[in-house]
C-alpha cells in the first residue's frame, strides 16, 4: 500500500474554517488505511517542503488539501502566447526541473469552493475516500459537434458501453439524466474562466444555427451518478478559483458520485480530427493507463510522462502547447481510485 | 528557408484551412528544440531535431470564446503540427 503525503496550510485552514479543522481532516484521511504523513507548509517553507517531497516522498502519493483560498496553486507563465496571463499548476510540487513540465510523483488535490463550510468540506472528503473503486463498464459524454471526430477517437479508449452526445444538437434544454450512471464521463467542450457551464460548437458545415450552445451546467451532474470518474478537455474546465460549488462542474461532480476529475486550469488545445494531440492525446493515454488497473494518480502521472515521451520521439522536441498541456492539467479527488473489476 | 518564405507557407495554410484568422497578425517565436533535460527525466533516447522550429500563434478575440490557432513549422517549411484552443 502506498504512503500518502498530505500537504496543507494550517494558517489558511484555520482562517477559513477553524483551529480544529486540520485535526478533523486528519481523522478522516486516517480512515483510508494507508500510511499517512501530514506536512504543514506556507509561502515561507514551500521550497523546503518541495525539496523534501522530491528527495523523501518519491514513492508517495501527494494530496493537497483545499483550493486557491487555503492552498493556492503555483502560478507559472503560459508557454503559449495565447492571452492567458498565468497558468495554475500542481506540477511544481512534483517536478525537479525549473519548468515543471514533467512530473515525477503522483499528485492530486481536494479543492474546496468559496462557499464551502467546514462541515461540507469534511463531508465531501469523507465521501471521496469511503471507497477506492469506480465502475468502468459504462461511459457517456458530450462533445462539441466541431470536434466530434477527435472526441470519438478519445472516447474509443474508454472501453465501455455508451454513447457520446454531440452539441449541437444537444443543449442544456435537452433531457439529460444520469440516473444510476456508474462509469466514465468524458467532455470535449468549450469553457472559459468566468463561465460555470461548458459549451458546444457547431461544425463548419452544420445545419444547426447556434454557434456555441450551452451544453452542460453543474446542476446537470448533481444527481444520479455514483462510482464514476470524469475527464474534461474544456478550457478552464478545472479552474475552480473564486468559484462556488454551484458555479463549477468539477466542484459539483466531486460531491455527486464522481471520485476524481481531470481537467485543465487554462486554455487547452487539441485538433478537430485524428491524429489526436495535446488534450485529446493526454486523456486517451490516461484512459489506457487507468483501465490497465493503475490507481488514478499513477495513471495520470504515467499519462503525462508517456505523452511527453511520445511527443519528443515523434517530433524531436516538445512544442509549447504540449508543455502547456502538461502543466495545466490537474487531478482533483481520490487518487487511490481504481477500476472495480467485479 | 528565410522568414519571408515561411510566412508565405503559413499564409497559404491559413487561406486554405482557417480563413477566420486571415486578418490576425501571428506571434512568431522560435521553439526550443533542446530536449536534453527531458530525455534525462524520461530516460528517453529520442533524437533532437536539427532544424530550427518556429511557432505561429494566432489569437482571435471575437465572439464568445477566444480562438487560438497554433502552427509549428520547421525552417525547411515542413508544417509539423497544428492545434486549436478548446
Amino acid at each position: 500500500m502506498k504512503e500518502i503525503t498530505i500537504l496543507y496550510n494550517p494558517k489558511k485552514l484555520k482562517k477559513k474554517y477553524s483551529a480544529s479543522f486540520a485535526v478533523k481532516m486528519q481523522d478522516i484521511l486516517v480512515s483510508s488505511q494507508n500510511t499517512l504523513q501530514f506536512i504543514e507548509t506556507d509561502d515561507s517553507s514551500k521550497a523546503k517542503v518541495k525539496d523534501f517531497i522530491l528527495s523523501e516522498c518519491r514513492d508517495s502519493i501527494i494530496i493537497i488539501i483545499g483550493g486557491e483560498d487555503v492552498f493556492p496553486f503555483e502560478k507559472i507563465s503560459s508557454h503559449v502566447d495565447d492571452g492567458d496571463n498565468i497558468v495554475c499548476t500542481d506540477n511544481w510540487w512534483v517536478s525537479s526541473a525549473d519548468d515543471c513540465v514533467i512530473p515525477e510523483i503522483e499528485i492530486s488535490r481536494i479543492p474546496d469552493a468559496t462557499d464551502e463550510t467546514e462541515g461540507s468540506f469534511l463531508k465531501m472528503t469523507e465521501n471521496l475516500f469511503l471507497k477506492n473503486k469506480v465502475r468502468a463498464n459504462e461511459k457517456t459524454g458530450i462533445t462539441a459537434e466541431i470536434w466530434k471526430k477527435a472526441a470519438d477517437e478519445v472516447f474509443r479508449h474508454l472501453k465501455a458501453q455508451g454513447e457520446i452526445l454531440s452539441s449541437p444538437p444537444h443543449t442544456v434544454k435537452s433531457k439529460l439524466e444520469f440516473d444510476k450512471f456508474e462509469g466514465g464521463l468524458y467532455f470535449n467542450l468549450h469553457g472559459a474562466e468566468d463561465e460555470s457551464g461548458w459549451y458546444g460548437q457547431r461544425a463548419k458545415f452544420s445545419s444547426y444555427k447556434e454557434e456555441y450552445p450551452l451544453a452542460l451546467l453543474p446542476k446537470n451532474i448533481s444527481k444520479g451518478i455514483k462510482n464514476s470518474f470524469l475527464a474534461s478537455e474544456a478550457c478552464f474546465g478545472a479552474y475552480v478559483n473564486n468559484k462556488k460549488t454551484s458555479e463549477s462542474i468539477m466542484l459539483t461532480a466531486l460531491r455527486s458520485g464522481v471520485s476524481f476529475c481531470i481537467g485543465s486550469t487554462a486554455t487547452a488545445y487539441g485538433t478537430f480530427a485524428p491524429p489526436i494531440s495535446e488534450a485529446d492525446m493526454l486523456v486517451s493515454i490516461f484512459y489506457d493507463e487507468f483501465l490497465k488497473g493503475k490507481n488514478a494518480s499513477l495513471a495520470f502521472l504515467n499519462a503525462k510522462r508517456i505523452f511527453a515521451q511520445k511527443n519528443i520521439e515523434k517530433n524531436g522536441f516538445l512544442d509549447d502547447d504540449d508543455k502547456k498541456t502538461l502543466v495545466e492539467f490537474v487531478m482533483y479527488g481520490n487518487p487511490l481510485t481504481e477500476v472495480d473489476d467485479e | 528557408m528565410n522568414r519571408k518564405e515561411l510566412n508565405g507557407i503559413i499564409e497559404n495554410y491559413i487561406k486554405e484551412n482557417a480563413k477566420e484568422f486571415l486578418s490576425v497578425k501571428p506571434i512568431v517565436k522560435e521553439v526550443s528544440t533542446d530536449i536534453t533535460e527531458y530525455k534525462k527525466q524520461l530516460k528517453s533516447k529520442a533524437k533532437a531535431r536539427r532544424e530550427k522550429i518556429f511557432s505561429y500563434t494566432f489569437v482571435l478575440n471575437e465572439g464568445m470564446f477566444k480562438k487560438v490557432l497554433r502552427i509549428s513549422v520547421s525552417d525547411e517549411g515542413e508544417i509539423i503540427k497544428t492545434s486549436k484552443s478548446k
